[in-house]
């Protein structure tokens, strides 16, 4: 009922237009509108390799670990999404050029839960994945996109940030570095 | 006719380009490493007070003269400062009677291996510098009364603690 109400003010306009300027048409123009669905990124915890020795060596953050980054992703669970993380290659300090390398690693889960059993590694630092997996393989139908009466089902997948550090023989102090994450539909 | 049809089409497609991309998101993460610098301590050798005596009222050694002091060695960053820290009186409790027994410690530092010329630690906290090595030795005497204690044998913690400046 609303939406043919738009339309006869959209046809109301359009004909008002047209008689502003004087001139009167008998012809219409039909437009239709994509509408996307909304889509969440948000952060859950930040990456903390807590308290680490110069030359320590190699020091990760493994899956699981209390110190794991977490992005969560929030959007309509008929579609796919891209997901791309930037990170830098090293962590860097204030007041001194030491820096120490850093290299990203990353796994989703999307079966609905925050739960790392779920998590499946990536290679690279971009993926695309169903946001709500599906067990029985691939859908039997193309979604529906959202309309008046219609919101889609939403889910939520999870993003874990891990990595490690190669600390060697550099100055004491605070090192960080920013890890962004974008998400999209496919 | 065009004129008014691209008009039309420019203030539809205006209206359509003010709201904003929900079908794409973007968010960040902090990553945060502190790094401190490599100490640590190591045991060259346990106090040795030797057999003690019945006669004997009192029980002192001397962390610069006697061999049976013992010993700590510190390894960290070169030529660094540090910080040491000691409880210098504890409680010894004798395990069997509940019996208790004070013992004070008193050290003495130096930078090299030399007990003989070790400076005493008259501070608590001291601050002292490390070696060229990134070395540090700590000789810990005590002294302890014997008077009224009952025989067996006394157990208590000797705690150091050592942090950069």
């Amino acid at each position: 009922m609303t939406g043919i109400r738009l339309k006869y003010q959209l046809y109301l306009l359009i004909l008002l237009q047209f008689l502003i300027v004087g001139l009167v048409f008998s012809q219409s123009i039909q437009f239709s509108i994509y509408v996307e669905s909304e889509l969440n990124a948000t952060k859950q915890q930040d990456i903390d390799f807590q308290e680490v020795i110069t030359n320590q060596g190699l020091t990760p953050v493994n899956l699981g670990d209390p110190g794991m980054g977490v992005f969560a992703i929030t959007g309509n669970q008929e579609l796919d999404v891209i997901v791309t993380i930037d990170a830098p290659t090293n962590l860097t300090t204030g007041g001194s050029s030491d820096v120490i390398p850093f290299t990203l690693n990353f796994a989703y889960a999307n079966k609905g839960e925050n739960d790392i059993n779920d998590a499946i590694m990536v290679a690279g630092n971009s993926i695309r994945f169903q946001l709500l997996g599906r067990s029985e393989g691939p859908a039997s139908h193309p979604p529906t996109p959202p309309h008046s009466g219609y919101v889609p089902t939403e889910s939520t997948a999870y993003i874990y940030v891990i990595g490690s550090l190669d600390v060697g023989d550099i100055d004491a102090g605070e090192y960080s570095g920013t890890v962004s994450l974008t998400v999209e539909y496919d | 006719m065009l004129k008014y049809l691209t008009l039309i089409i420019l203030s539809l497609s205006l209206l359509m380009g003010q709201s904003d991309r929900f079908d794409q998101a973007s968010i960040e993460l902090n990553i945060s490493a502190t790094v401190v610098d490599f100490l640590e301590m190591i045991t060259l050798s346990d106090i040795d007070v030797g057999t003690v005596q019945p006669s004997q009222m009192e029980i002192r050694l001397d962390p610069r003269l006697d061999q049976g002091a013992g010993l700590i060695k510190i390894q960290g960053r070169q030529s660094s400062s540090i910080r040491i820290a000691f409880t210098q009186q504890v409680e010894m409790v004798n395990s069997a009677t509940n019996h208790t027994m004070s013992i004070m410690y008193n050290l003495s530092g130096n930078s090299l291996n030399e007990q003989s010329s070790s400076n005493p630690i008259n501070e608590n906290p001291v601050s002292v510098n490390m070696s060229s090595n990134g070395e540090y030795y700590i000789w810990i005497g005590c002294y302890f009364s014997l008077a009224g204690v009952t025989a067996g044998t006394y157990d208590g913690d000797f705690v150091i603690e050592v942090e950069y400046n």
